[in-house]
């Protein structure tokens, strides 16, 4: 790194242009989710709030659920939403439930990664394991061949194992994902470590799951992190695999019901504060995940090589 | 049991996990997508073996060059601009200062968001009635008088206007990579590049650019593996229109298998988009090599 | 050894969480809303005889229907019932989907009260795959309130048009964005006037009758004289039913649900419905579209299913559920003495009968709606229509071509 030895104020007047251009999007989908209606449908826009409301996450948030109704109860199940205009009706799911949804995938994708990932890491890194170097090759192709060309593979094998339309057919493909990185980055972290530590604990008669958990996990945090953190971030922001192998109303991923909410309707018709809230809703868990373990999403790309 | 059997079998018990997701969820798929592009595939009934027939039919059809061009036009639109902002945000982030590692943390908020998130909140801005940027592109005096200003009813301008929101999303991460390469880059060479008088242009151009080179090769090859798998960011905000001049060749692909229901043909696609990466990448390597 | 053993446990319990369903019960997948009402009207009537059936209905909804049943057949998941939005019927029945229900249907004295077009959809070989279920039938409506005097012919029509564009009005739009709202809306004229979508077994294009060229100028036209919206080729389905409701727009295609929908924007609409008309006006025509219902070869009980069926093509399945909320019985012996058909629904019970309305018989409805889409397009923002029906029809026909 250089010491910066130039005119300081062009430095901070160009990257703070920079930080309000990259910025300006979020703060607008920000505003835009909380302006009362008649400013936020305007042909004049306003460039902070002049008013202030919640409906719109209120809306969204509590979507009534059309699944499966008995009929005797369809009289008074209102729960359908049905379109005011065209009578069309559209099974639609409330954000709270679509949150959930991609919450259960998400958190068993990053459970699912570490437990398999850090088995594979440790294994590859302390066994001599007969082809130890193609397993690892093997292990990294995934991020080499992209998923949209084996979906209709993908989408038969689910078939056949009755994994269609189901939370852990999509973990399973997402924790296959991050395999290249999950395996990759806890191989690094279990090589850093003396090879004599597990020595001696063998040694002194430790069964080889309690050396993983007491002894090399604690050491392997900034690795464990990394995988979390992209584990997450694959995971929630999966759109296709979501898109096309989950099909009841009631699992739906919360990308996909946005997309529902964006692309039904009319141009007239007032989605645009759902559709920010419902954005909104959607950042708020991976910029916290973000906030707290920046440094292992940088570490996650450049394999630790930028200083912080 | 010898020890080193043992170690042998324990070890591999340890990656049994992740070799059994790799072989039933990735290998199992890629060689049966090979084989399902060989054949027809009915929905009921038993699969037909025509070999190379799917392949012929999708090269013999329109859709498949109009979606491929269109395709490999936006791989190289976005490609250049997705580079300038990483480079410039890089090189701005490569200094030791108070405030760098805010800026840098802002650069990559993007990146964190997720792809469907961004497009919305795009669609939303470029909105044709309510939308911010055209409002504003309105007050510096584009758009016809009388009507609407929209990007979308034209190819062209819908696909820059994709690009821009690409560019603002996916800068971040071409911009840590280049920055990694860019702090191996030892202070001698400066030092040196310094006391011979050179201007910051020229340092930048012979010697930062060169010792980058496997930096860029790394940012470049990432950014057009993904240019050419474009999906969702097309799929949100343009569906492909006007008239399908922004579909892209995976979006053929999904329609294909998903809305046709011709899997033979689908499989075929997958096949041949996995044949131009691959093509591409090995080329990029190629050009890259001289970098070592 | 124990986390595998977890791992196995865990699995299992994951994997049998999925739904499991009860022999007895039926499961129907709907498009529309008033199945909730049917379903219901069909479990009271089980209750009532004593039989111990009882439908689950499964509403999809218009836009994922075809491709979420399809992969449902495809991954062998038991739907009993399915009401099939009726074009995409031929594709169903040719592939063997679905269940024979040939000699269930003539064993009913309605059978040939059945809407012929509709029937036809069903029809494979000869052999009968799918009824008729509901019917939705399109045709014009126009606001009287900025039209008092319906246009009879296209050439009042486009006298209208001059007359509203000079005074910077929308006389009709429709929507140029929409496949689906265009072949419902839009295609028909085109066949009052004598032109064809495709022939009647499906395997020829035809895009480029002369008559469909003509009818095509006559709306590209009214777009040049400028009382629809130059960017039409834009707008969806909602834009130009929310615009007509608004009192925006003097008239737009539209169908026989709108006669409910109007009910509530009388303030603003004085509602006149009729028929789509050829050029002079002496023929008219309307697409039979909505739904036909049929047994998936995946169900699990087709007598139930068969039960089900009966109920829905009954008197009180067709009169006092349908209609009464506002659809067109698929039998024609229910028209007469019907005390839900009101003047307006008759327009569209009408237009039934008349031998330019149809629906078009393909195996590739889904593929063939982007040249018919791109077709629509093209015109609207300007290009010559020869041109564009020739090369489009190329298109399509080289997907009829190609198979299903």
């Amino acid at each position: 790194m250089k010491k910066y030895s130039g005119d300081w104020y062009w430095y901070y007047v160009i990257n703070s242009v920079l930080v309000i251009l990259i910025l300006f999007p979020i703060y607008w989908t920000f505003i835009s989710s909380v302006k009362k209606p008649d400013e936020l449908i305007t042909s004049e826009p306003t460039f902070y709030p002049h008013t202030w409301t919640w409906q719109y996450y209120d809306r969204i948030w509590n979507y009534d659920t059309a699944v499966l109704t008995s009929a005797t109860t369809a009289t008074n199940n209102s729960s359908k939403k049905i379109h005011k205009t065209t009578g069309s009706v559209t099974q639609t799911i409330g954000i709270d439930d679509a949150f959930t949804n991609s919450a259960i995938v998400s958190v068993g994708t990053i459970i699912f990664s570490i437990i398999v990932s850090t088995f594979a890491g440790y294994g590859l890194t302390f066994f001599r394991i007969p082809f130890k170097e193609v397993l690892f090759i093997l292990l990294i192709t995934p991020i080499l061949v992209p998923a949209i060309s084996l979906i209709i593979p993908i989408y038969k094998l689910l078939k056949v194992l009755g994994l269609t339309d189901s939370y852990l057919g999509l973990i399973f493909l997402h924790t296959t994902a991050m395999l290249p990185i999950g395996v990759f980055m806890m191989r690094n972290a279990f090589s850093s470590i003396p090879n004599s530590l597990r020595e001696v604990a063998l040694l002194e008669g430790t069964s080889e799951l309690k050396i993983i958990g007491n002894v090399m996990l604690p050491l392997a945090i900034p690795g464990l992190l990394t995988v979390m953190v992209f584990a997450m971030y694959i995971s929630w922001n999966d759109y296709v695999l979501a898109f096309l192998f989950i099909n009841s109303p009631e699992k739906t991923m919360l990308n996909i019901a946005l997309a529902k909410i964006a692309l039904g309707g009319s141009q007239f018709e007032m989605k645009w504060g759902s559709l920010t809230a419902g954005s909104m809703i959607s950042f708020i868990p991976i910029i916290i995940f973000y906030t707290l373990l920046q440094r292992y999403f940088v570490r996650g790309i450049t394999g630790s090589a930028v200083k912080e | 049991m010898s020890r080193l059997r043992r170690e042998q079998i324990v070890g591999l018990l340890m990656t049994l996990p992740a070799l059994l997701l790799l072989s039933i969820f990735f290998l199992y798929p890629l060689f049966n997508s090979f084989w399902m592009s060989l054949h027809k595939w009915p929905l009921f009934g038993k699969p037909k073996w025509v070999g190379l027939d799917n392949y012929v039919w999708m090269i013999n059809d329109e859709r498949f060059w109009q979606c491929l061009k269109f395709t490999l036009v936006y791989t190289i639109t976005v490609t250049p601009m997705l580079f300038i902002v990483a480079i410039g945000t890089a090189l701005l982030c490569n200094v030791k200062t108070w405030g760098t590692t805010f800026f840098r943390s802002i650069y990559f908020l993007p990146v964190v968001m997720s792809f469907a998130t961004a497009s919305f909140v795009w669609l939303w801005l470029y909105s044709e009635w309510y939308g911010v940027i055209i409002f504003l592109l309105k007050a510096i005096g584009f758009g016809p008088e009388d009507g609407q200003l929209s990007v979308w009813t034209d190819g062209w301008t819908a696909m820059w206007a994709v690009n821009a929101m690409v560019t603002w999303k996916f800068a971040g991460i071409q911009m840590i990579i280049l920055l990694a390469g860019l702090q191996s880059i030892r202070d001698d060479y400066y030092e040196a590049s310094r006391l011979m008088g050179a201007s910051r242009f020229q340092t930048i151009w012979n010697i930062t650019l060169p010792l980058l080179r496997p930096s860029i090769a790394l940012a470049l090859i990432l950014s057009i593996a993904g240019s050419i798998q474009a999906y969702e960011q097309f799929q949100i905000m343009t569906r492909g229109g006007p008239m399908n001049e922004t579909k892209t060749l995976v979006m053929l692909t999904i329609g294909m298998g998903f809305d046709y229901f011709k899997l033979g043909p689908a499989a075929a696609l997958g096949v041949i988009i996995m044949s131009i990466l691959f093509v591409i990448t090995l080329i990029q390597l190629r050009l890259f090599r001289k970098a070592y | 050894m124990n986390y595998i053993l977890k791992f196995l446990i865990i699995f299992s319990t994951i994997f049998s969480i999925s739904k499991t369903v009860l022999s007895e019960e039926l499961i129907i997948w709907s498009r529309g809303g008033w199945s909730d009402w049917m379903v219901e009207g069909f479990n009271k009537k089980m209750a009532d005889e004593g039989k111990d059936i009882v439908a689950l209905n499964n509403l999809i909804g218009h836009a994922d229907f075809q491709v979420k049943f399809t992969a449902a057949l495809a991954a062998g998941e038991r739907v009993d019932v399915a009401n099939i939005d009726l074009i995409n019927v031929p594709y169903y029945a040719e592939i063997g989907a679905l269940e024979d229900i040939t000699d269930f249907l003539k064993s009913k004295d309605y059978y040939d009260k059945l809407l012929k077009g509709m029937l036809a959809l069903g029809t494979n070989n000869g052999r009968h795959f799918a009824a008729p279920n509901a019917a939705d039938v399109s045709g014009y409506v126009v606001n009287k309130k900025l039209i008092p005097n319906p246009p009879t012919n296209w050439a009042e029509m486009t006298e209208l048009c001059k007359q509203f564009a000079a005074d910077g009005k929308i006389l009709i739009a429709w929507p140029g964005n929409n496949y689906g709202g265009q072949i419902f809306t839009v295609m028909p004229v085109a066949w009052a006037n004598g032109g064809s979508w495709t022939s009647f077994d499906g395997s020829k294009a035809e895009l480029n009758h002369p008559k469909t060229i003509e009818m095509y100028e006559h709306y590209q036209n009214m777009i040049n004289i400028g009382c629809v919206p130059k960017n039409v080729s834009s707008w969806g389905w909602g834009d130009k039913q929310d615009g007509f409701l608004a009192g925006d727009i003097g008239m737009i295609g539209t169908g026989n649900f709108m006669i409910n929908v109007v009910k509530d924007h009388l303030d603003k609409v004085d509602p006149h419905f009729m028929a789509f008309m050829s050029k002079d006006g002496s023929t008219k025509s309307a697409f039979i579209g909505g739904d036909l219902i049929a047994i998936p070869v995946t169900t699990g009980n087709k007598e139930a299913a068969l039960e089900y069926i009966e109920y829905v093509l009954s008197y009180e399945g067709q009169v006092e559920v349908y209609t009464k909320n506002g659809g067109i019985p698929v039998r024609s012996d229910l028209f007469e003495g019907n005390p839900y058909l009101t003047d307006q629904h008759m327009v569209f019970a009408n237009a039934v009968n008349e031998p330019a309305a149809s629906a078009p018989f393909t195996y590739v409805y889904q593929e063939l709606m982007d040249p018919w889409l791109v077709f629509n397009q093209r015109i609207w923002n300007g290009e010559d229509v020869k041109t564009v029906a020739d090369e489009q029809t190329a298109a399509m026909q080289k997907i009829i071509d190609s198979g299903y």
